[in-house]
């Protein structure tokens, strides 16, 4: 079965932190499966951390993203 | 009547055929598993055929219906239920070793409900692995064949269904839709079917992928079967939390209402900005809209960038909750897991607990923006699938606009509106507001009777003599 790959991977310290995550649910992949599965998340994580920055989470109130959101439709920005 | 020609039958045709006694359930079973016995070994639709029950099933319905009680239109109709559902004393593998040798000691609610209403569960459908693939592959039962063109994969994850019912096995069929599981497989068999308001169906008895996003729902040749499927599936169950207490629609009943005003709009930048869809899918897009505007409808173009966004959004929680369920055996059953499965589940670990978190708090917030875009919206318009079927053995990443959906928990189906290179159909897919599974439904009935479709049949079915 063949799916398509990206080059790009998970930047360093992000890779070590899903390594431990793994590790501590007792999950232990082999070298190569990380390598595989490092290049698929990474073009995930890159477009949820793109689409994460655009939302304003210092003020974490549902309340206020959703008034937020509202503005901006009413704007015409949405 | 010669049992091609009862196959060829929509659901509900051969309803009408049935209750008029033109046609037997027995005489219905037996061409469906003629059909099963002829093309099963190769398309691989079916895991297990249960012949003694739908037997028992057809016998009664008939006694049934030649005495005058008649239930209504699924009465004696063969249908199949996607291999996640469980059957009393049948196993419910989903797909993967890890759970095939679980008996379930009761029926799923779906397969309940649907025999309740007097239909034959002839069998149940191939899937991938715990139904987390866009594509029929499976390591463990082989991939599912696309009777359009066989060297076609059928989409996933409901991919035994959209292969059984394009290849008239049965006439209805159950398939689960946690990022697209029910409209791709339709989308690329040339099928109507509708990932129906999150909570509108039971899941209870279904294996669960993501519980969040899980969707159970129907697929058949034409609108006004699912909807007749639907009119039996819906509704609160106790034992499924996630499903409301709310009325249900009369589906079927409500087709016939047209679409005279109804508001649509046309999906013109669904945010991707690459050379998706393909020119076959734009062009049956273009048709089925210009269908719903012929009959009466308001079509308009919008601009929905957002919808990339919600894809995202699916992607990520999809993956969260999934291995969420089966890291159990991500830790003790690591060898008995496909590596395509394990590859997909361990890629939750890298999304860390504040992500998580604020990936809830970015669906509620896409989720009131699309509802402030959408205000004056009944409809949306945009396609099933961006491309036609790929070989079998490529898997195309083909969800981007069925997620978006499952991430707001909206309505959506999909109708067949063309077919497109490699003589494999293309789809238009219509979403609409929560709870307005019966405006969806009556939009793609319009789009069955007025566009460019005219209830084709796959060239292993259109053979079939």
């Amino acid at each position: 079965m063949r799916a398509v790959r990206s080059t790009t991977l998970l930047p360093p310290q992000r890779k070590a932190s899903w390594l431990a995550s793994m590790r501590a649910a007792g999950v232990e992949p082999d070298d190569a499966t990380i390598e595989r599965v490092d290049r698929d998340i990474a073009v995930r994580i890159r477009a949820l951390d793109e689409l994460l920055s655009r939302l304003d989470f210092h003020n974490s109130n549902p309340d206020y993203l959703r008034s937020r959101v509202a503005e901006e439709a009413g704007n015409g920005d949405a | 009547m010669a049992t091609p020609d009862v196959l060829k039958l929509s659901l509900t045709d051969l309803a009408g055929k049935l209750q008029a006694r033109d046609v037997s359930p027995v005489e219905a079973l037996d061409a469906c598993l003629d059909q099963i016995a002829t093309h099963n070994d190769e398309v691989n639709a079916f895991r297990i055929v249960t012949e003694a029950r739908a037997r028992d099933q057809a016998q009664r319905a008939e006694r049934e219906i030649a005495a005058g009680d008649y239930r209504g239109p699924l009465h004696g109709v063969p249908l199949a239920v996607k291999d996640l559902m469980d059957m009393r004393g049948e196993t419910t593998p989903a797909g993967s070793r890890v759970l095939a040798d679980r008996v379930a000691d009761e029926d799923s609610a779906g397969v309940e409900r649907l025999e309740a209403a007097g239909s034959v569960i002839i069998g149940k459908t191939h899937m991938p692995e715990f139904a987390y693939s866009p594509a029929s592959n499976n390591a463990h039962y082989g991939v599912v064949q696309n009777p359009w063109n066989r060297e076609r994969d059928t989409g996933g994850s409901s991919s035994g269904t959209g292969a059984a019912l394009a290849a008239g096995m049965c006439f209805g069929a159950t398939g689960s839709d946690t990022g697209g599981s029910i409209r791709m497989p339709s989308a690329l068999c040339g099928l109507a079917g509708i990932k129906p308001t999150h909570g509108l169906v039971s899941a209870y008895g279904a294996q669960t992928l993501s519980w969040s996003l899980d969707h159970i729902g129907p697929m058949a040749r034409t609108t006004s079967d699912i909807a007749h499927m639907l009119d039996a599936m819906a509704g609160y169950d106790p034992r499924d939390s996630r499903t409301r207490q709310i009325s249900v629609g009369d589906y079927a009943a409500a087709l016939d209402q047209g679409v005279e005003g109804l508001r649509v709009a046309k999906v013109t930048d669904d945010g991707w900005g690459d050379d998706y869809p393909t020119p076959a899918v734009r062009a049956g897009v273009d048709a089925g809209v210009a269908a719903l505007a012929g009959a009466g409808a308001d079509v308009i173009e919008i601009a929905l960038p957002a919808l990339r966004d919600l894809n995202t959004i699916n992607l990520a929680v999809l993956n969260i909750e999934a291995a969420a369920y089966y890291e159990r055996f991500l830790r003790d059953r690591w060898d008995d897991v496909s590596e395509w499965s394990r590859d997909r589940l361990i890629g939750a670990y890298a999304y860390s607990p504040v992500e998580f978190v604020q990936i809830q708090q970015a669906r509620a917030a896409l989720r009131a923006e699309i509802e402030a875009t959408l205000a004056d919206i009944d409809l949306i318009a945009l396609p099933g699938v961006p491309h036609e079927a790929p070989p079998i053995g490529i898997v195309e990443q083909n969800g981007r606009y069925c997620g978006p959906f499952n991430t707001l928990g909206w309505p959506a189906a999909v109708v067949p509106v063309g077919l497109g290179e490699h003589d494999v159909p293309v789809s238009l897919q219509l979403a609409g507001k929560p709870w307005q599974d019966a405006t969806v439904l009556r939009a793609a009935h319009a789009v069955d009777l007025h566009g460019p479709w005219h209830g084709r049949l796959s060239p292993l079915l259109a053979a079939s003599v």
